[in-house]
């Protein structure tokens, strides 16, 4: 307070002063371009802004852009841009965010010797208008397809129109061939119907009724017709007002009576809100660490609450704290690169590996949805009699622990499908976490898994994923190629696998990580191999392309194709080429692979050298068959 | 391309023409024409093309005809040896021209003929005039030949006759078992050729010869092609225009094109109009 009169009585010493030269103070407009961080994305921002008393005051135009591409480009790659403006550290007028995220599609073609993969996704666009920091006026919210690395078409389309932040009457969502009309209260509290259109057919497609914020029922067509679920309809529940957001999605999703309905709903209108709540929400939290919160998602609706008893509530956070470790050791054990090589030549560890991977596919991962629902805070709208079901629709898988070497770790007896309770999850969390312990034990005897030298595990890692592209590769290439090939994929194949096997069998020492090295290496070489070998087909095709001639046929006045040094095509075909793959699938070695890959464009450029050259002679030669070293030499392709 | 066809208008009319001569009085023609029994030939015929330049190329055609006599019934005995060389050039590959030369040996086949010479030169300046044009995926082909003629008959001291011949033939080829035709195919071919004949000698029987001629062909591969194939052929005798010659004759070709120009030359093989 006393900083403030201080300050107040020289501002009004200098009063005079200031007013002379503010306007000339306010137009000291500066720019900012460099890194930034808008939400939680690290990008480049370019904005404009003021020196006020030492603060930064953004005001004027605004922009941010932003693209990480993951390590493993499989992974795809997810791009932001957002462009808008400021006035006096507020949002205000157009704004517009851009989200792309795009991945590599499975079409893979083969263009001039290389690999070209096209990429699939989806692009977010959304444009609307800020006042004074609030959302005011239409908002448009579409999401695109994009195929083959065009944009296709229109996922989804919605409008919403706001009133100084808070949303107005009704709005429209359009998705695919559906459009949804949406009801609210002046308080922005959903209301009445909400009827989902397809405008092919006569009858609604769904239809959500809500009383005051509270969703009663759901009506949807099935093939036998008409079907009424419904879903909040106690009268006796005690009611909380939420947004109508992720949160509210959550807790109806598992509110619904049943897997059928969940499945019947599923592309229904909650689809529609899902995506728009996506659509808001990813806004929202681009801009949350900007000066002001903006609630995009404002429309409100009720819930039921069921409050929890205090053993209750000791019970649940046990649980959560036991999933997050169990989850942290089970991954831990499946990403392990060393147990990953090891289970391919070792059957106990691949039965221990099995057995984790069990836990964590049957018991976890269920039980991950009980802990994002505490992070969401809305374990206290689901119905917990209904819980176990939900979680586990047929019932407590316990039979995981009847692997023998779980059996005696199991402590617990579980109830069937009916009355599982929170008590009942807890039960079976600490039977998966006491089996996990055990499995890492016996594992780690197996294999160093706890500390290992971090060179040798990121060495293994990038491993892993050569020898991933390796495989992914040799199953892109022996789709469509020859018997031969085929084989010759086959033991290229063999040979890693073996080459992989015997490093695994490898005690950890400065040694295994050099021989992780050279097998990188290796599979770099065989990767390149398995390329040539896949370039095959069209190599031959553009060979016998090259030896055909248009010939004048007098006789019958037309244009022919003939194929001209016949001998020389069919050394090629049916010698040189067979001869080479026959020595790859009996003399590959690590050292050579490489020199076999470049084998085949020796064998192309001789051919071409061939094509115009006098081979009278070579020809003559060639008709006597004999061993393909022969044929070779004759060719001019001595390996020697 | 309009051009060419004016040409086989304007030569049909003068065909037409040749029929409106009347016999003259010397033989007296029949109330009816007569048709002469068939008889039965057999014809092997080899056919060259030789391309010696990107232009030009070299024709040579041996002929084998055989007939049959009553001690040889069905082959036949030697009738006609025929050698026929031009020098061809290609317009474009829709025409193309030749011009050269015939010598025909003529055998005596009349068993009862006491004519003291038993072969007889006959020779020829001949040229060609043909287009083809592609129908669908089969060719037509119209052949214009005419043909100068000087024969002798097989008597002691006998004179030269000089005719001129007209021929036009219509031709297809349509494949069998390919899309088009290129190496590999099998064909059939129709065919018919009117043989007009001119000249002083030449009175009452204008047209030579009617020949209806199909064949089955396949391509072996650019350069060789073997056919086989059965033609009737009819035509006035030369003696009496009322009477008419009948024949059945199996033949068989065989085409050959070689290249004998150096490889260099061969480029580019197809672009005529460069």
């Amino acid at each position: 307070m006393r900083l403030f009169t201080s300050k107040l009585r020289r501002l009004l010493i200098f009063l005079p002063s200031l007013l002379i030269t503010s306007i000339g103070f306010n137009q000291s407009v500066e720019a900012y371009q460099g890194p930034y961080g808008l939400g939680n994305q690290k990008g480049v921002a370019k904005y404009e802004f003021m020196l006020f008393n030492g603060d930064t005051i953004k005001n004027g135009t605004f922009e941010f852009s932003s693209s990480t591409l993951q390590e493993d480009s499989q992974m795809g790659q997810t791009a932001y841009e957002v462009s808008g403006h400021y006035e006096g550290n507020k949002l205000s007028d157009r704004w517009e965010f851009k989200k792309t995220y795009l991945r590599p599609s499975n079409n893979t073609k083969l263009v001039d010797y290389k690999y070209v993969t096209t990429l699939n996704g989806e692009e977010d666009y959304i444009i609307g208008q800020f006042e004074d920091g609030l959302p005011q006026g239409e908002w448009q919210l579409s999401r695109y397809r994009i195929l083959d690395s065009k944009v296709t078409d229109t996922i989804f389309r919605s409008i919403i129109t706001y009133n100084q932040g808070i949303p107005q009457l009704s709005a429209k969502i359009y998705h695919q061939n559906s459009s949804l009309v949406t009801r609210y209260l002046r308080n922005g509290m959903a209301h009445d119907e909400w009827t989902l259109f397809n405008p092919n057919a006569i009858e609604p497609q769904e239809i959500w009724t809500f009383d005051h914020g509270l969703l009663k029922s759901i009506q949807y067509n099935d093939q036998e017709g008409v079907v009424i679920v419904p879903i909040f309809n106690d009268e006796s529940l005690d009611l909380q007002e939420i947004s109508m957001d992720q949160r509210f999605l959550s807790v109806l999703s598992n509110s619904f009576p049943s897997l059928d309905t969940v499945q019947a709903l599923n592309n229904g209108i909650f689809k529609l809100l899902d995506i728009q709540e996506t659509l808001l929400n990813g806004v929202e939290s681009l801009l949350k660490r900007e000066e002001q919160r903006i609630k995009l998602a404002a429309y409100k609706v009720k819930v039921p609450t069921y409050p929890f008893e205090e053993k209750e509530r000791e019970m649940l956070e046990k649980l959560v704290s036991l999933t997050e470790e169990s989850v942290r050791i089970a991954t831990g054990i499946l990403s392990n690169s060393q147990l990953n090589i090891a289970k391919l030549s070792d059957r106990e560890t691949a039965a221990y590996f099995e057995a984790t991977d069990q836990i964590n596919r049957k018991i976890l991962k269920p039980m991950t949805l009980m802990v994002r629902m505490d992070d969401q805070n809305i374990t206290q709208y689901i119905n917990r009699e209904k819980l176990g079901n939900q979680l586990f629709p047929e019932g407590l898988p316990f039979q995981v622990f009847e692997n023998s070497a779980l059996k005696n770790l199991r402590t617990h007896s579980y109830p069937n499908l009916q009355n599982v309770r929170i008590a009942d999850l807890t039960n079976l969390i600490e039977d998966a976490y006491a089996s996990l312990n055990f499995l890492r034990q016996k594992l780690s005897e197996k294999a160093s898994i706890t500390i290992r030298e971090k060179a040798i595990v990121s060495e293994e890692a990038l491993l892993v994923r050569k020898a991933q592209n390796f495989q992914s590769l040799v199953n892109t290439v022996s789709t469509n190629a020859s018997d031969h090939v085929k084989t010759t994929l086959t033991s290229v194949q063999e040979f890693a696998e073996n080459k992989l096997t015997a490093y695994a069998n490898m005690e950890d020492s400065e040694n295994k990580l050099n021989t992780a090295k050279a097998l990188e290496l290796c599979y770099e070489d065989l990767t390149k191999l398995v390329t040539s070998l896949g370039s095959l087909p069209v190599q031959k095709k553009e060979i016998r392309a090259m030896y055909t001639d248009d010939v004048w046929n007098p006789f019958t006045s037309t244009i022919m194709s003939e194929n001209i040094k016949r001998r020389i095509t069919n050394a090629y075909e049916e010698v040189v080429i067979p001869y080479t793959l026959t020595q790859i699938q009996n003399n590959l070695t690590c050292d050579n692979s490489a020199d076999f890959s470049d084998r085949f464009k020796v064998i192309e450029d001789r051919m071409i050298v061939l094509r115009d050259m006098k081979t009278n002679k070579l020809e003559r030669k060639l008709r006597r068959k004999s061993d393909p070293e022969v044929t070779l030499a004759l060719l001019g392709l001595n390996t020697e | 391309m309009q051009r060419p066809y004016l040409g086989i208008i304007a030569l049909l009319l003068v065909l037409s023409n040749f029929t409106q001569i009347h016999a003259q009085d010397q033989a007296v023609l029949p109330e009816k024409a007569k048709f002469k029994d068939y008889k039965t030939k057999y014809w092997i015929n080899t056919y060259g093309n030789v391309r010696i330049s990107k232009r030009l190329f070299w024709v040579a055609q041996t002929h084998f005809r055989f007939e049959e006599t009553k001690t040889t019934p069905f082959a036949g005995q030697v009738a006609q040896l025929y050698n026929r060389h031009a020098i061809g050039y290609i317009y474009n590959k829709k025409f193309n021209i030749s011009l050269g030369g015939v010598l025909r040996l003529n055998f005596n086949t009349d068993e009862f003929s006491d004519a003291p010479r038993n072969v007889v030169p006959e020779w020829r300046i001949w040229h060609q005039y043909q287009f083809a044009v592609p129908v669908w995926n089969a060719m037509v082909y119209h052949r214009l030949r005419l043909e100068h003629r000087w024969s002798r008959g097989f008597s002691a001291d006998p004179d030269w006759i000089y005719r001129n011949r007209w021929r036009y033939m219509f031709r297809l080829k349509q494949p069998l078992n390919k899309p088009k035709l290129q190496s590999k195919t099998l064909y059939i071919a129709p065919e018919a050729e009117l043989i007009m004949q001119s000249g002083k000698t030449i009175v009452a029987s204008p047209m030579e010869d009617l020949r209806l001629h199909t064949s089955i062909g396949y391509i072996i591969n650019p350069r060789v092609t073997v056919a086989t194939g059965i033609m009737y052929s009819t035509g006035q005798a030369i003696e009496n225009g009322g009477n008419y010659k009948q024949a059945w004759t199996i033949r068989m070709h065989c085409y050959f094109s070689p290249d004998i120009r150096r490889v260099k030359n061969k480029l580019p093989a197809i672009h005529f109009r460069d």
